[in-house]
C-alpha cells in the first residue's frame, strides 16, 4: 500500500485561458533543472506558442538570473514580466538574491497558489512551471490544485541522480499526473577541437531508468560550457546561439513535449463531483 | 518514440451517484461499480486528525479506558459550531482533488480528508469485495 498523501485539499486553481500546464521536475537539486525549464520556454516560444514559465522554486528561485531578469519593486512592477516573448513570474522578482526565504510549508503553498491564481497569466498555449528539487510543498500544491497536463522529470547519468529522479517520478505516478517522460541532462561532451564524444558522467542512465519505469525517454542533452555561460548572463542559449547542437537538442525535446501534451489532452476527460 | 504519456493506474470513476441519504455509488473506468454506505467513509476519513483520533480511540479501549479525563490519555476535543449543527454523516460535495482523489465536504463542516482512488476501491463495501475482505479475513485467522 502506498503512503497517504497528508494536508488539506486546497482549492482547485482555474487556469481558463492556458492549454497546457508542463511541471519541470527533479528529485535531486543540481541537475539543471531550471536550465532545461527556460530553455524549453524559449524553444517552444521559438516554435510559434505563447509561453509562460512560473518560477516555483520558492527558496532558491534562478530563473530570473537565467534570463537576466532581477528584483523589482512589487508596487510598481505589472506580474507576470515579459522575456523574450514570455510572461515569467518567480520569487526571486520580490525578493533580492542574497536574502533567503525562510518559510514554512504553509507559506510555500500560498506563494505557488498566488502565482498560478493571482497573476494575469492571459492566454497561454503552454505554462512550464519550473519545480523545487524533491517531492515536497510545491510539488503536492501544484498536483492537488493545479491543473497540471503533466510533468517532465530532468535527471544526470549518474545513479546518484537516478534514485532521486525515480522518487520524483513515483510522487507524479502516485497523483496520477500523466510523465510525459525523463530528460537526460548533462548527458555527454563533445570536443570541440577533436570532435570526440565523452560520456563524463556514465551513459545512459537516464534511458535506462525511463524503460525500467515504463515512461517516455525525451531526449539527452549535452553538456556544452555556452549554456552555463549564457545562463549566467541571462540569455539562455536557445535563444543566444538558436543553431548550436544544445539548442536543436531543445527543439527536439519541445517537439516531443508538444506531442504528448497534446496526446494527454485528447485523452482526457473530466472527473465527476457530486 | 513508440510509448505515450503514462498515467498511474487502469481505473478512475466515470459516474458518482447518491442513493438515497445512506449511500454513495461510484462508476469505475474498469467497470466496477462501488458503493458506500456515508458513514462508512467518514469513519474511515483519512485526514491526519480522523486518524489520529482512530488510534487514540484504539489503543484507549484496549487498554480499558473509554472516558475522557481518565488519567490523561484521551484528549478532549474542541468542537466547533458546525460539527454540533450539522450530521458527520451527510456529505454536502464530493469533489475531485486533482487528478488522483476527491474530498468530501461533510455538513458538519469536516472537510479534510483526500480520498485517493485507491482508498474508494480499498473501501468498496459492494457484496463482491465484502466477500472477498471476509475470504481473506478468514485467511488471516
Amino acid at each position: 500500500m502506498s503512503m497517504p498523501i497528508h494536508g488539506a485539499a486546497p482549492q482547485k486553481i482555474v487556469l481558463p485561458g492556458v492549454r497546457y500546464t508542463l511541471a519541470v521536475a527533479s528529485g535531486k537539486g543540481g541537475v539543471g533543472k531550471s536550465t532545461v525549464a527556460v530553455n524549453l520556454a524559449v524553444a517552444l516560444q521559438q516554435k510559434g506558442f505563447r509561453v509562460g514559465l512560473l518560477d516555483a522554486d520558492i527558496y532558491g528561485p534562478s530563473v530570473p538570473m537565467m534570463l537576466g531578469l532581477g528584483t523589482v519593486d512589487p508596487r510598481l512592477a505589472k506580474f507576470p514580466l515579459e522575456k523574450f516573448g514570455m510572461k515569467v513570474m518567480s520569487m526571486g522578482f520580490l525578493v533580492p538574491p542574497e536574502r533567503a526565504v525562510i518559510w514554512r510549508g504553509p507559506m510555500v503553498h500560498k506563494a505557488v497558489s498566488q502565482f498560478l491564481s493571482d497573476i494575469d497569466w492571459g492566454e497561454l498555449d503552454f505554462l512550464v512551471v519550473d519545480l523545487p528539487p524533491g517531492t515536497g510543498d510545491a510539488q503536492l500544491t501544484l498536483t492537488q490544485s493545479a491543473p497540471l497536463t503533466g510533468a517532465i522529470i530532468v535527471t544526470t547519468p549518474q545513479d546518484v541522480s537516478l534514485i532521486d529522479a525515480r522518487k520524483g517520478l513515483r510522487m507524479f505516478q502516485e497523483v496520477r499526473v500523466p510523465v510525459l517522460g525523463i530528460v537526460e541532462n548533462m548527458s555527454y561532451f563533445i570536443c570541440p577541437k577533436c570532435g570526440e564524444r565523452y560520456e563524463i558522467f556514465r551513459h545512459g542512465g537516464g534511458q535506462r531508468c525511463a524503460q525500467e519505469l515504463g515512461v517516455p525517454f525525451l531526449g539527452a542533452i549535452p553538456i556544452d560550457p555556452t549554456v552555463a555561460i549564457q545562463g549566467d548572463l541571462g540569455v539562455p542559449i536557445v535563444a543566444s546561439h538558436p543553431s548550436s547542437q544544445v539548442a536543436k537538442v531543445y527543439h527536439q525535446l519541445a517537439d516531443r513535449v508538444i506531442a504528448a501534451a497534446q496526446e494527454i489532452q485528447t485523452k482526457e476527460t473530466p472527473l465527476p463531483a457530486l | 518514440m513508440s510509448k505515450g504519456p503514462v498515467i498511474q493506474g487502469d481505473y478512475r470513476p466515470v459516474a458518482l451517484q447518491r442513493v438515497g441519504e445512506a449511500k454513495l455509488l461510484i462508476q469505475w473506468s474498469d467497470g466496477h461499480r462501488s458503493e458506500y454506505a456515508w458513514r462508512w467513509l467518514r469513519e474511515n476519513c483519512p485526514c491526519a486528525t480522523c486518524r489520529e483520533h482512530r488510534v487514540t480511540t484504539t489503543s484507549a479501549q484496549q487498554s480499558g479506558i473509554t472516558t475522557a479525563g481518565s488519567g490523561g490519555k484521551i484528549s478532549l476535543a474542541v468542537v466547533h459550531a458546525g460539527e454540533v449543527a450539522g450530521s458527520p454523516y451527510q456529505a454536502v460535495s464530493v469533489t475531485p482533488v486533482g487528478r488522483y482523489a476527491y474530498k468530501i465536504v461533510w455538513a458538519d463542516g469536516h472537510d479534510t480528508g483526500i480520498y485517493s482512488f485507491e482508498l474508494l476501491r480499498q473501501l468498496c463495501q459492494c457484496s463482491d469485495c465484502r466477500s472477498l475482505s471476509a475470504w481473506a479475513n478468514q485467511g488471516d485467522a
